[in-house]
């Protein structure tokens, strides 16, 4: 199996790609994930993300005891307000390559002069996919193509998309893989996402016709790296729509037992410590 | 929960696409299905799926409408295909059909055996196929491997040179009255050794043979092949024949990536 941390740890020059997420938390993650392992590798980074995701990111740094005072304070690291950022390109309702690449082509040239490879990391096409603006933020995402091409950088576009949600296969997926991203990871735990979707593809389908499929959907593979799960889910939604749903249904149950172990694991431990934190009884 | 039908919706589908209304419910489908199925497991699956994969696979032309033998299409003349067989009895049975249709279409009709005890065989299950046998006796004739392939020193002969024979057969067998040539050759070991010159014979036939009366088969043995030579059977030949629980599947795609998600699918029995 991938590992999908080392794409977002490791990305080569050229490289664009789509982090799905479902929550916040997971957002920090990747995002403390990627600006900590580019840092640490001398590497120009450059972030667009909201103001709240940012502190909480740096909130994330400061509990690890690292400070990015220097790294800001010399040029590698360079962070921006998304929604600053996106104001300052939109025209007319969608985003302008020009104004475009006055502010985020500045900005990533700036960085370039110091540093020979960078990587971008942006809520900026998420930020118009949120509000309902999908062909803003498909528009941008070209736009976003060109520049990772004229630049040769590296670029992780963050999207909150459900991937247990049936919708997000309709358009969601579908279209931010047609944006030539290069790889799309995923939101939730990697392998637990394809156990739960091989699990309920091989108790729908019985595990041989599953194989089939599996062979069918790989056979068709778009150019986007992506799990297996996701590739699945993707080719089946599109030709065999029925047992897609069925399939998100059964995986997202096998999710939401799983959620309640953890739930119950979490109790118990925190009962124990209690009990255990109390004087005995006389 | 599992559906024993699908639903009006992929019902309606699968009777269009040649799917009899009879066979609608979960085993009914597995078995329509180019892979075998576990029988205890069938009543789990899911109808609506496994319609879903069938409408898929039909509708793509991936494979043709699963058929009982007698029901299949016979082969158009300059047909060249192969059959995967799993055991002797499916081989058997499909040859024997193969030949029986032949003969009863005043074709002159042979079979190359891998050695002469298994001609003796095949003769046999034709005889047995077809109860007016002894009146078409001169139509029919079995050869062995090492009779057809092999030159006077053991060697494979050249592609060009097997060709040639075949085009001289056909041509003897109209100028004897028949209607054409049938000719199906039974593989029973994939030979590794002289794998990239069969490939090539096999490339020749396929080019050769289309418009030409003559309908060739090859049988090779589905659980012996490793993925590379199912995947170089399939591409020398136009289609690909297999049996699955009663029913017969003709791999058709044209694409090699979606025959060979087929074919290694129906290789999963062998695991």
């Amino acid at each position: 199996m991938k590992d999908w941390q080392s794409v977002l740890a490791r990305p080569r020059e050229g490289q664009h790609i789509a982090q799905v997420y479902m929550d916040d938390g997971a957002l920090i993650d990747v995002l403390a994930h990627f600006v900590r392992t580019g840092l640490a590798q001398g590497e120009g980074v450059v972030v667009f993300a909201t103001p709240a995701h940012w502190g909480e990111c740096v909130c994330r740094f400061a509990a690890e005891g690292v400070s990015l005072h220097e790294a800001e304070g010399c040029g590698q690291l360079a962070v921006l307000d998304a929604r600053t950022v996106l104001s300052s390109f939109m025209v007319d309702g969608m985003p302008d390559w020009k104004a475009f690449q006055d502010v985020v082509g500045t900005v990533i040239n700036l960085t370039r002069r110091k540093y020979r490879r960078i990587r971008a990391f942006g809520e900026l096409a998420n930020l118009l996919w949120q509000r309902g603006e999908h062909a803003a933020a498909l528009r941008l995402e070209e736009l976003w193509n060109h520049l990772v091409k004229l630049h040769d950088l590296a670029l992780c576009c963050a999207y909150r998309i459900d991937d247990l949600d049936e919708s997000s296969y309709t358009d969601g997926l579908k279209d931010i893989i047609s944006c030539r991203h290069t790889h799309l990871v995923p939101s939730h735990d990697c392998p637990k996402l394809e156990r739960s979707v091989g699990h309920a593809t091989e108790s729908l389908l019985g595990p041989r016709v599953a194989a089939m499929v599996r062979s069918l959907a790989a056979a068709h593979a778009p150019a986007t790296e992506m799990p297996e799960a996701e590739l699945m889910l993707l080719w089946m939604r599109e030709h065999m729509p029925v047992t897609a749903a069925k399939v998100l249904s059964r995986a997202r149950g096998v999710a939401a037992l799983a959620h309640a172990a953890h739930a119950r694991r979490s109790s118990r431990i925190v009962h124990r410590r209690a009990s255990a934190a109390r004087p005995p009884a006389r | 929960m599992a559906h024993s039908s699908p639903r009006e919706s992929l019902r309606h589908r699968l009777t269009q696409l040649g799917i009899p209304r009879e066979v609608h419910e979960t085993a009914g489908l597995a078995r329509m299905l180019p892979v075998r199925l576990n029988g205890s497991a069938l009543d789990r699956l899911d109808a609506d799926a496994l319609a879903e994969a069938l409408i898929y696979l039909i509708q793509n032309e991936i494979i043709r409408c699963p058929a009982r033998l007698e029901g299949l299409p016979d082969l158009d003349w300059g047909a060249h295909v192969c059959h995967f067989y799993r055991g002797r009895d499916d081989l058997m049975t499909f040859l024997a059909a193969c030949f029986r249709r032949g003969l009863a279409g005043n074709e002159y009709c042979v079979g190359i055996a891998p050695d002469a005890e298994a001609a003796q065989a095949l003769r046999a299950a034709v005889v047995l196929a077809m109860p007016d046998f002894d009146h078409r006796d001169r139509a029919f004739e079995c050869r062995t491997h090492e009779a057809w392939y092999l030159d006077r020193s053991g060697q494979l002969r050249a592609a060009d040179a097997l060709i040639a024979d075949l085009v001289h057969l056909t041509e003897e067998a109209l100028r004897a009255g028949y209607n054409g040539l049938r000719c199906a050759v039974w593989v029973a070991a994939v030979d590794r050794g002289n794998w990239p010159r069969i490939t090539d014979y096999e490339s020749a036939a396929n080019a050769r043979l289309p418009g030409m009366r003559i309908t060739a088969v090859c049988a090779y043995p589905l659980l012996e092949c490793d993925g590379r030579e199912l995947a170089d059977v399939r591409n020398t030949h136009e289609d690909a024949i297999v049996e699955s629980a009663g029913w017969w599947h003709r791999v058709t795609a044209s694409e090699a990536r979606d025959a060979g998600a087929v074919l290694k699918a129906l290789q999963g029995a062998k695991r």
